[in-house]
């Protein structure tokens, strides 16, 4: 396409008709995944990272994170939700927890890297202690067209223990 | 508006050269929030405007955390969806001290559209600093605080991120 067909692309959609393809605007802006395998090592070795594919225009990503049962007590869960930015430096959460009745033993909190919190969220996929930990969360380019949505986790028990998280994440474009 | 001849055959933007402007993509984009002792006098609000580049945007989502020199061990902030109104906005305050974090932590949620005062309560952010609204005002996200101490001034310390669609 000429340089100059492309400036007449048109900037207002509710005055096209007929354009059936318009494949830019198609991008996933929801994306529901999860992650149940992933080994993380004790420190000082970790920390251990799960990669979520976006798409590479991502300019930030809202995103909850949610433990599931299987290594949680009781009935409780325990999640996160907040705003990765493609600067690892950028990102920032709040997180909730709780196992067996929430008003009695749950925590809550709210972390920001531009805030030099040196973990974003603690004791959250472990009701039994702060064993992993979100890091950090950011977009970050793989390649010259690929971008993911990088988490960090850090393992404070003495042991290997497995990732047990569901994500899904709102991609802005 | 004229339907362009091509229109139906522009489909991918990395072919796009020297185009500046293309504003119906709204496109998004994230900020930084970092205020350090700013003081707000008592009884007092104290409007944060966090320039977005540009107007058009129609909703944000932010964390905003307090410093922990004001907070009691724990941390505390919130997780707000600001729209392009004030009357709209919406807001999860988290808030927990004690040793460890728990079990002294509570959650609340507000809502201007369902007539909340404020959208947090609590005094975050430092004593006696609330976070009150948040909205999209042209090409600015507003945050609005408030010092509620009757007759200090107070110093707001808030870090986060924000993200804009």
């Amino acid at each position: 396409m000429r340089p100059e067909d492309a400036l007449k692309h048109p900037t207002l959609h509710s005055a096209i008709s007929n354009v059936l393809a318009d494949q830019h605007h198609e991008a996933p802006s929801n994306i529901e995944t999860s992650n149940t395998t992933l080994s993380v090592a004790p420190l000082p070795f970790g920390p251990g990272t799960w990669d979520v594919s976006v798409p590479y225009d991502t300019q930030a990503a809202i995103f909850s994170l949610r433990s599931n049962r299987t290594i949680e007590l009781d009935t409780g869960k325990s999640g996160i939700v907040g705003v990765a930015t493609r600067s690892s430096l950028h990102a920032a959460t709040a997180g909730l927890g709780g196992h067996g009745v929430i008003t009695t033993t749950a925590y809550a909190h709210c972390y920001a890297k531009a805030g030099g919190a040196l973990y974003l969220s603690a004791k959250i996929f472990d009701s039994t202690g702060n064993y992993i930990a979100l890091s950090n969360a950011y977009l970050t380019a793989t390649g010259p067209s690929t971008r993911v949505f990088r988490t960090d986790w850090t393992n404070f028990a003495a042991s290997y223990k497995t990732l047990n998280v569901w994500a899904e994440l709102l991609v802005l474009l | 508006m004229v339907r362009p001849a091509n229109a139906d055959v522009v489909t991918d933007h990395t072919l796009l050269v020297d185009v500046g402007g293309d504003d119906h993509h709204n496109a998004a984009t994230a900020e930084r929030v970092l205020v350090n002792s700013q003081s707000i006098a008592a009884l007092t609000s104290y409007e944060l405007r966090i320039a977005l580049g540009k107007s058009g945007h129609r909703v944000a989502w932010g964390v905003l955390r307090g410093n922990v020199s004001t907070d009691i061990l724990g941390h505390e902030g919130v997780f707000f969806l600001a729209h392009a109104t004030a009357d709209e906005s919406c807001a999860i305050g988290i808030r927990s001290y004690g040793a460890g974090g728990y079990p002294t932590s509570y959650v609340g949620a507000y809502s201007r559209l369902h007539g909340d005062s404020y959208l947090s309560h609590r005094d975050t952010f430092g004593t006696y600093i609330r976070f009150d609204d948040a909205w999209i005002d042209g090409s600015d996200l507003v945050l609005e605080f408030r010092n509620l101490h009757p007759t200090l001034s107070r110093n707001l310390t808030v870090y986060g991120a924000v993200a804009v669609k």
